[in-house]
């Protein structure tokens, strides 16, 4: 939850100028904020979850009733499952991958079980808060394996938010959302 | 919230938050100038308006999109947070102690369960 902590405090608008001058200038962060720039890690994380979501073209969800949820949502998952390891190389430093302790096993193993817990539950088909909490932990696992940039207080958190989880949200959240026609 | 997400709630009531100099200045209440009234969320067109810049109006955006009938129905939580009246800092403390409940009951089971 510290990680969440960060990310919370880094959106909050910044004041900046010093109480001498004429009233400070206030920086707030809207989403597309130019202000906000994505470091390497964060443009990875983009792409992964791009890829993601290119996925869901590749299985597509079936078109029958969907009362119970959707079926080609396993199949999705499967896919995903699959492409994990891959996607993960590819995708996110490998210090960060191979970082273990003596007792445990790689980093790795740990990622990719927050990363496919992030999409809901494929023998439920449902979506809950554990689901979105397993994304955070994904994304802060890496941030405490030192796999972003560091930088000056809250700016790299802050391009977190908006670069990463933003597109989560936005748009995986949907996605799933939409094959289980809950509503 | 009331069906399963926190982290837009939270992050998107900071962005109207209060400004702040430093982290360590974190109000617990008020409302960065010019800011919406956290009432607005029932204001269809307001929501509208506001979901490409705001994560806590992007997420009522979609609740928009797929959910019919009255605001307070379908989302009674929500509803009540919109007559807060101390501000997005509020909103915000209240979002986040909210998921850190849930966090700690989390990860008290080894599977986290919807809701």
């Amino acid at each position: 939850m510290t990680f969440v902590l960060q990310l919370n405090a880094s959106m909050f608008p910044r004041s900046v100028g010093d109480d001498r001058s004429m009233p400070p200038k206030t920086l707030a962060w809207e989403l597309g904020s130019p202000d906000v720039v994505f470091s390497n890690p964060i443009i990875q994380l983009r792409q992964l979850l791009s890829s993601l979501n290119g996925i869901i073209d590749e299985v597509p969800p079936d078109k029958g009733p969907r009362r119970f949820g959707n079926i080609s949502f396993r199949k999705w998952f499967q896919t995903v499952e699959g492409r994990m390891s891959d996607l993960l190389a590819q995708h996110l430093p490998s210090g960060v991958l191979s970082f273990s302790t003596a007792t445990e096993s790689p980093a790795k193993n740990e990622l990719e079980a927050y990363l496919l817990g992030s999409f809901g539950s494929p023998q439920r088909l449902d979506y809950g808060t554990g689901h979105e909490l397993s994304f955070l932990a994904f994304v802060g696992s890496i941030w405490k394996l030192g796999g972003f940039e560091a930088t000056a207080s809250g700016s790299e958190e802050r391009a977190i938010v908006l670069g990463v989880i933003e597109p989560y949200v936005k748009r995986v959240v949907p996605h799933v959302d939409w094959w289980w026609f809950r509503y | 919230m009331d069906d399963h997400s926190f982290v837009p709630y939270i992050l998107g009531s900071a962005q109207f938050a209060p400004a702040i100099s430093s982290a360590a200045d974190i109000p617990a209440e008020g409302s960065l100038a010019e800011s919406p009234d956290p009432a607005d969320v029932t204001k269809a067109t307001v929501v509208q308006r506001l979901r490409k810049k705001n994560m806590y109006f992007g997420a009522i955006g979609f609740i928009y999109d797929v959910k019919k009938g009255p605001f307070w129905e379908h989302s009674p939580m929500l509803y009540d947070i919109s007559g807060v009246r101390a501000g997005w800092a509020k909103i915000n403390k209240a979002s986040y102690s909210l998921l850190s409940y849930l966090y700690k009951a989390c990860t008290n089971q080894r599977v986290c369960y919807r809701g």
